[in-house]
């Protein structure tokens, strides 16, 4: 069977990512029963792996940084994650050039299938990764027949520059789906996927940051169609 | 280049056999312990993926991965279909059910209640 990749990504920082992609995740084995790998490739912060309280160990960057094995944290049944601490850390303190990261992430791809079925893990994965990625590294991504999530929020709607808008309807185009986050009630149709406003939680854990999000019944809506596009559980298979 | 993508690729793409030769690998067992899992995420440890460049074939202890019945399940779920059927078709039945019978699963559990439902 070929394997779900989902890519999240953005052009601007702080747009969602991290959460869409907990939210995901969450509604995904919790609701659906479809198991998921996440993978947390934003070089820059690692935030995924913070959001689940993810131990220091090898991350997704660790075969090709170091020849390690990368560690597999299990969060619950049918969820696991790939940290991606060393990358952020790497990121730091190298002069990298950005074509090897996105290469290496490429053999994640290409080898995830081969990774995940030897290991026991879900054949979807869902990647985390960090705000403006390239145009031609994610045309190759979608080329090996990556899904590409593209989160927004009400900075996309409201015209910066004509720049701005025209980097925008490049992503816009090469996405599968277009998600624009933190809408108001006044902005709630204006794209196919909102996520409304909520409130902030006091313990920011990926479970209760998830279950804030889709106690709002519109949102819970637009993950299950999201979920519906891009992973249809007529996809599943188990692990 | 700071990055050496073709180790990498190797890494990755190691399958189940090379994975027994030696490495405790952390996500090959990960519904057989899931009570130590729950309180943190820690499925992996630093520990076993600190050595993962030295497989040692021959000297490593028994691992968990290496229960029987686990071996028989990944061994059948994982060859081509057509020959995981003759090897189905070869064994008995009950040590089949014997091998699944190890994992605690309640969705397993339900399935062999009714395949031994007589």
């Amino acid at each position: 069977m070929r394997p779900v990749i989902i890519l999240v990504t953005s052009l601007d920082g702080g747009v969602g990512k991290t959460t869409l992609v907990a939210t995901m995740a969450y509604h995904a084995a919790v609701f659906r029963r479809q198991p998921v790998l996440l993978i947390d490739a934003d070089w820059e912060k690692a935030e995924l792996s913070q959001l689940f309280r993810a131990e220091y160990a090898p991350g997704w960057l660790s075969p090709f940084l170091k020849g390690e094995e990368p560690a597999v944290y299990k969060i619950r049944d049918g969820l696991y994650l790939v940290p991606g601490y060393d990358a952020a850390e790497a990121y730091q303190l190298y002069d990298f050039q950005i074509s090897e990261l996105e290469r290496a992430l490429e053999a994640w791809v290409e080898n995830l299938p081969v990774f995940a079925a030897s290991r026991g893990l879900p054949p979807a994965a869902i990647i985390d990764t960090t705000p403006t990625l390239r145009l031609s590294f994610l045309t190759r991504l979608k080329e090996r027949g990556v899904k590409i999530i593209f989160v927004a929020d009400v900075r996309a709607l409201g015209r910066v520059s004509d720049v701005k808008a025209e980097h925008y309807a490049s992503y816009f185009k090469l996405a599968d789906a277009v998600v624009v986050n933190n809408t108001s009630l006044f902005t709630r149709n204006t794209a196919p996927y909102t996520i409304r406003r909520v409130g902030t939680v006091k313990d920011l854990h990926w479970e209760a940051v998830a279950k804030n999000i889709i106690r709002n019944r519109h949102n819970k809506k637009t993950i299950e169609a999201l979920l519906d596009k891009v992973y249809p559980t007529t996809l599943q298979a188990g692990v | 280049m700071i990055l050496n993508l073709k180790k990498g690729s190797q890494i990755l793409g190691k399958k189940i056999a090379d994975l027994d030769t030696g490495e405790p690998t952390q996500a090959a067992q990960p519904a057989a312990h899931p009570a130590a899992l729950q309180p943190a995420p820690a499925l992996a440890t630093s520990a076993p993926a600190a050595e993962p460049e030295a497989p040692q074939p021959g000297a490593s202890a028994p691992q968990p991965s290496e229960d029987w019945g686990e071996l028989l399940v990944r061994l059948l779920a994982s060859a081509p279909e057509d020959v995981a059927q003759k090897l189905v078709g070869c064994l008995d039945k009950e040590v089949i059910i014997k091998a699944l019978e190890r994992w605690s699963d309640p969705h397993l559990k339900v399935a062999l209640m009714l395949i031994t439902k007589k």
